[in-house]
């Protein structure tokens, strides 16, 4: 039994011990970036969440990429075209790429890897973007040629979406892919500590040139106070999204930080089932549309990190049509509306269903109050994503949702899914409109860059401007946080395309 | 004794049955599936639909439950469909730190609550007596969450030697290393982790204990041999220290046990106050991402923790009391 | 002397009395209390800091402009609500069950232990986690949980009471005298086991009080409108470098009434048990 007197010299000895070990200095070429969550695996083909995609990204590649002004940039393919009836893409590879096991990598390669996602009894959750892959041949070692089933516009954004896996080791190792992974990318698997980290090597032979950093280090940190403090107690260097607000300025004033903004490719909105009692006359959701203080929650929610909302195409891609404004905040305005659909003092019930996080709840209190005031009975239900998904997609027990969307890089993949009567997100609002129907599968063939796409879009917009079946909230505007000395590093709107230049980050003195 | 272990086993068994069915049904009638979860946006409900047959998630309930039942009893929890990996595997990862918090809260707690319980009973009414009782009544009553934010936010903020969140290396690390390399190094970084939130965990225990320790020692010395030994002349500190503390520790020992398998389980939210690595935090996780695998084992997990430490617990009765016989 | 003026006369008890009387006329009288809409949104008045009496807004605004005082007193009501509704069905629930098994025996005791000793195999939250992943969250749900899962301890030591007065005089008197089975469990042994059911229900409600504000916490708890303490806080809780005040006050309510319940719990137990009262 140990006596009190020695239990206390233990307990200073630790104490003091503690006191005399203090922080830990930055180790000058870790790079340590805070992540919201864990990835379920490292298998890209079957782990499709944002969260699981930020480590994969860096470890993996795609054909090409898109950079962050939705532009297209080479990466495993050097260069591709278009047949002229646009049922064929061809796509010429980088050669001398090797994955980090030292296997080259060769046209093999893509095919193994589109055939894999395309085979139903691998169950790749992402299959349907590449439903219109009939064939992928390989030409040469280093060429390779897609035919496709019908002209697809769009197919390019989709390509640019899935890494490409080394044929004999994804095979060999199985399952296991997903703590082994291998790929061409900057930064290989070292090791992963379940529930705290995942620790990423410097490929050396990076055919874009070594990494500036020798390990980058994802750390998993759910909670944005807790992330924000990590920063600034230099347990970690940078990170992107769940940034509170309120407190980018007081880091924007301290020279220790730089905070970097650029736009996002998404916007919180209200959906509205379109076919509720009330809901289905358009005027009605006009009048909700009009109740929303967009200026005031960018201003004061967001802390003007974002853009009232307009319309569903976010405004940096060439199809927003720029003739649109927000609907204005006005009472007046929503009364007036609900009275020429029948509902001068308001009368009925509604119910809100919001997603979990704070700015989603905020925006649901702050309607709530505003249907009161034109006497309709609100109701506020926040929900996790696993029942409100269910509640979304899978029942039509539900009014208005707010929710959000991310990753609208081109109109056909802000639109089709959304609005099109067939579309694989339409359930929930059930939004149906010949006309929108024909513009969409028109747009699916027009080449993207045409003026008859513009003008496609353009009305797509109006359309969903008039009729409502969401009221765009906001586009919020993407926001890092890193130390000073961190260089090299670029936001991207989509927070897991963010690191694969992982390569060009950099720690300076 | 042993046919007493054996018959405490066999109870534990049908209430873990019970518990299986219960988590099975829990998560099975929770509305959202694991799959679409999982296959996010861009894939449609065939997809999704396809997937989960591949997964025999399409299947009724009770082929589902007996499946995964004969699998278990054979020792294979099955894999996390959210993780792709065997949940044991996720689950015994997690565990150690899990162990660590709960362990240190109930250390940390014992090491202050027992002495403050036994200041207050041997200087019973005065106001040393009222002050510790004040102090274990405010530990009781403060929520432990709240407290976790207020230690972030009172201490941990400015105080740069407390980290705001998560794990470094374990302890068990720390003193592996200690052993081969002759630094305490990660041992002290563990610690330096560890504290905060095993305040957090362990005040409302710690406060537990201090209130069984005073009043279970009142109740002893007020015993007959107590006057007895008191009356042969030993000296006060011997009869508190020697005779009567013994025999009051036992009720306390229950406590301080019992509190070891809520601790582990119950610490869910202190967990998520620290971002602390965890089975609750896991367990929790896994009920968002309705990841019934990983729930199912991980509650069951907690479960025969529970059970097994109070078997110990019981069991411990017989070595401080001899007079107890198991039957 | 009267078993009231004992209470009066403990301090203990005295003091959660005063406490949770408190806060039983502050959520009858709340409309009459609070100077703001709690519900009112002003958001070009958010994270306000608190202004003292006085002020327009005592103690600060929350993240939406809402006037924290107001939210706090409104909030008396949820808490009082799932704290009086959980423990009095897991009272009802447990008496009921207790009593049975430990006045009929055999294996029907053997049934009911088991099934609450399962209850019992779980943290109490995780099982209210796990319930109330499957009935949904909200406020009506939390209670239930939380009802469901205090039920055990009180079937316990209804049980432990209902054996030990079993074979009492004035029981075996009752029996000879021929009353009825239920009206003997009911009548003289709840009678008796009614001391310490208070002392345990009034603890129970500060256990309650934390549960449903850790539920709310995890955002499993009440859903907005309704104010709720634990939800207050998790939302405070991103504020909590540059408006710690809603952190504060909102736990430090949380904190008083549990301590209300504690100390009026443990007055009790002093009063009706003397034995461990010097």
């Amino acid at each position: 039994m140990l006596s009190g007197a020695r239990i206390f010299t233990i307990a200073v000895f630790l104490i003091s011990g503690c006191l005399a070990f203090g922080l830990n200095p930055v180790e000058a070429s870790t790079v340590n970036v805070g992540v919201e969550g864990e990835p379920g695996g490292l298998d890209g083909r079957l782990n499709v969440g944002s969260i699981d995609r930020i480590p994969i990204n860096v470890i993996l590649e795609p054909l090409l990429i898109y950079d962050r002004n939705f532009d297209f940039q080479p990466r495993l393919a050097e260069e591709y075209e278009f047949s002229e009836d646009g049922l064929e893409v061809t796509f010429y590879l980088r050669e001398g790429v090797t994955f980090h096991n030292g296997q080259p990598f060769t046209a093999k390669d893509v095919k193994y890897t589109y055939d894999w996602v395309l085979d139903p009894d691998n169950g790749a959750p992402n299959r349907d973007l590449f439903l219109e892959i009939e064939e992928v041949e390989i030409v040469d070692d280093y060429t390779v040629t897609f035919h496709l089933t019908e002209p697809f516009s769009y197919i390019i954004s989709n390509i640019a979406r899935l890494n490409i896996y080394p044929h004999e080791y994804a095979e060999e190792v199985g399952e296991d892919f997903n703590v082994e992974p291998v790929g061409t990318g900057p930064f290989s698997l070292e090791e992963w500590e379940r529930g705290e980290r995942i620790v990423l090597k410097a490929n050396e032979d990076f055919w874009g040139g070594a990494p500036k950093a020798d390990y980058l280090v994802f750390r998993f940190i759910p909670d944005d106070s807790a992330r924000l403090l990590a920063l600034e107690g230099g347990e970690i260097d940078l990170y992107q999204g769940g940034i509170i607000h309120e407190e980018v300025g007081r880091l924007d004033d301290n020279p220790n930080f730089t905070v970097h903004t650029w736009y996002g490719a998404g916007y919180d909105y209200v959906g509205f089932n379109t076919t509720n009692e009330y809901l289905q006359d358009h005027r009605v959701r006009k009048a909700i549309s009009h109740l929303i203080d967009r200026e005031g929650i960018v201003e004061y929610v967001l802390n003007g990190f974002g853009e009232p909302g307009i319309t569903h195409i976010i405004p940096v891609l060439p199809w927003f049509n720029e003739n649109l404004q927000p609907h204005e905040y006005s009472r007046e305005k929503a009364k007036e509306l609900l009275a020429e659909a029948g509902y001068p003092d308001g009368g009925f019930k509604l119910r809100i269903h919001s997603r979990d996080n704070d700015v989603n709840q905020q925006i649901a209190e702050l309607l709530q109050y505003e249907l009161e005031t034109v006497g309709i009975e609100a109701e506020v239900f926040v929900e996790e994503w696993a029942t409100l998904f269910d509640r979304a997609f899978r029942s039509d027990d539900h009014d208005l949702l707010i929710m959000g969307w991310a990753g609208q890089t081109d109109p056909d993949r802000a639109s089709y899914r959304q609005f099109h009567s067939e579309g694989a997100r339409h359930p929930y609002t059930y939004y149906s409109n010949p006309r929108m129907d024909e513009l969409l599968e028109k747009g699916r063939i027009v080449p993207p860059e045409s003026e008859e796409s513009r003008a496609i879009y353009n009305e797509v917009q109006e359309i969903v401007h008039e009729e409502v079946p969401y009221a765009v909230i906001f586009y919020p505007q993407e926001i890092g946080l890193s130390r000073d000395y961190i260089q090299g590093w670029e936001l991207h709107p989509s927070i897991s395309f963010s690191f694969r230049n992982a390569h060009k980050i950099e720690i300076i003195d | 004794m042993t046919k007493f272990i054996i018959r405490r086993f066999i109870n534990i068994v049908p209430a873990l049955l019970g518990v299986s069915i219960i988590v099975f049904s829990a998560i099975h009638l929770a509305p959202g599936d694991p799959i679409s979860l999982m296959a996010g946006e861009e894939a449609s409900e065939e997809t999704i639909q396809l997937i989960i047959s591949q997964y025999g998630l399409d299947q009724p309930f009770h082929v589902q439950y007996f499946q995964w039942i004969g699998n278990a009893l054979q020792g294979d929890f099955g894999t996390s469909i959210r993780f792709g990996r065997p949940v044991a595997d996720l689950i015994l990862g997690r565990l150690p730190a899990s162990i660590e918090l709960a362990f240190t809260a109930i250390v940390i707690g014992t090491l202050i609550a027992v002495p403050l319980g036994v200041l207050a009973a041997v200087k019973h009414s005065t106001w040393l007596d009222l002050s510790s009782m004040f102090v274990a009544l405010i530990g009781v009553s403060i929520p432990n969450f709240w407290l976790g934010l207020m230690l972030l936010t009172f201490i941990a903020l400015p105080i740069a030697f407390f980290p705001m969140f998560g794990r470094e290396a374990g302890l068990w690390e720390g003193i592996v290393s200690f052993f081969s390399t002759g630094s305490l190094e990660v041992f002290l970084n563990g610690i330096r982790y560890l504290i905060l939130p095993a305040i957090a965990l362990g005040t409302a225990g710690g406060a537990l204990v201090t209130r069984l320790t005073r009043s279970s020692l009142l109740e002893v010395l007020r015993q007959d041999y107590i006057y007895t030994a008191r009356a042969k002349g030993l000296k006060e500190s011997v009869v508190i220290y020697k005779h009567a503390l013994k025999n009051a520790m036992m009720p306390v020992i229950t406590v301080i046990g019992l509190r070891l398998g809520a601790t582990i389980g119950g610490a869910i939210v202190t967990e998520v106050v620290f971002s602390w690595p965890g089975v609750g935090r896991l367990i929790v996780d896994g009920i968002g991402w309705r990841d019934f695998p990983l729930v199912q084992a991980g509650v069951l997990l907690i479960a025969i923790l529970f059970a097994f430490v109070n078997l110990i617990v019981d069991l411990s009765y017989g070595f401080l009391n001899p007079k107890i016989r198991y039957e | 002397m009267g078993t009231v003026s004992k209470i009066l006369k403990n301090r203990q008890a005295l003091i959660g009395l005063i406490i949770i009387s408190i806060l039983i006329l502050t959520a009858i009288f709340a409309h009459l209390i609070m100077p703001h809409n709690p519900r009112e949104t002003s958001l070009f008045q958010r994270y306000q800091s608190p202004e003292g009496f006085g002020g327009t807004f005592f103690l600060g605004t929350d993240n939406l402009g809402r006037d924290v005082f107001s939210r706090i007193i409104i909030g008396t009501r949820i808490t009082l609500q799932v704290g009086l509704i959980a423990v009095g069905l897991s009272l009802f629930a447990g008496v009921i069950l207790g009593a049975i098994a430990g006045y009929v025996g055999g294996t029907v005791d053997e049934f009911i232990m088991r099934i609450m000793d399962m209850i019992l195999s779980f943290p109490s939250i995780l099982l209210a986690i796990l319930i109330v992943a499957i009935i949904g969250p909200g406020f009506v749900n939390a209670m239930f949980a939380i009802a469901i899962v205090r039920t055990p301890q009180m079937a316990r030591v209804t049980r432990a009471q209902v054996l030990s007065l079993k074979e009492e005089d004035f029981v075996m008197a009752a029996r000879a005298l021929g009353a009825k089975h239920p009206r003997i469990i009911f009548l003289h042994i709840l009678k008796n086991a009614f001391a310490p059911m208070l002392v345990v229900a009034t603890m129970g409600m500060g256990t309650a009080v934390i549960l449903e504000a850790s539920l709310s916490f995890l955002g499993l708890g009440t859903q907005p409108p309704a104010v709720s303490w634990g939800r207050m806080l998790s939302t405070a809780r991103e504020s909590i470098r540059f408006a710690p005040h809603v952190t504060l006050f909102t736990g430090g309510v949380i904190f008083l009434t549990v301590l209300g319940f504690n100390l009026l719990g443990d007055g009790l137990r002093d009063v009706f048990d003397p034995r461990l009262k010097d």
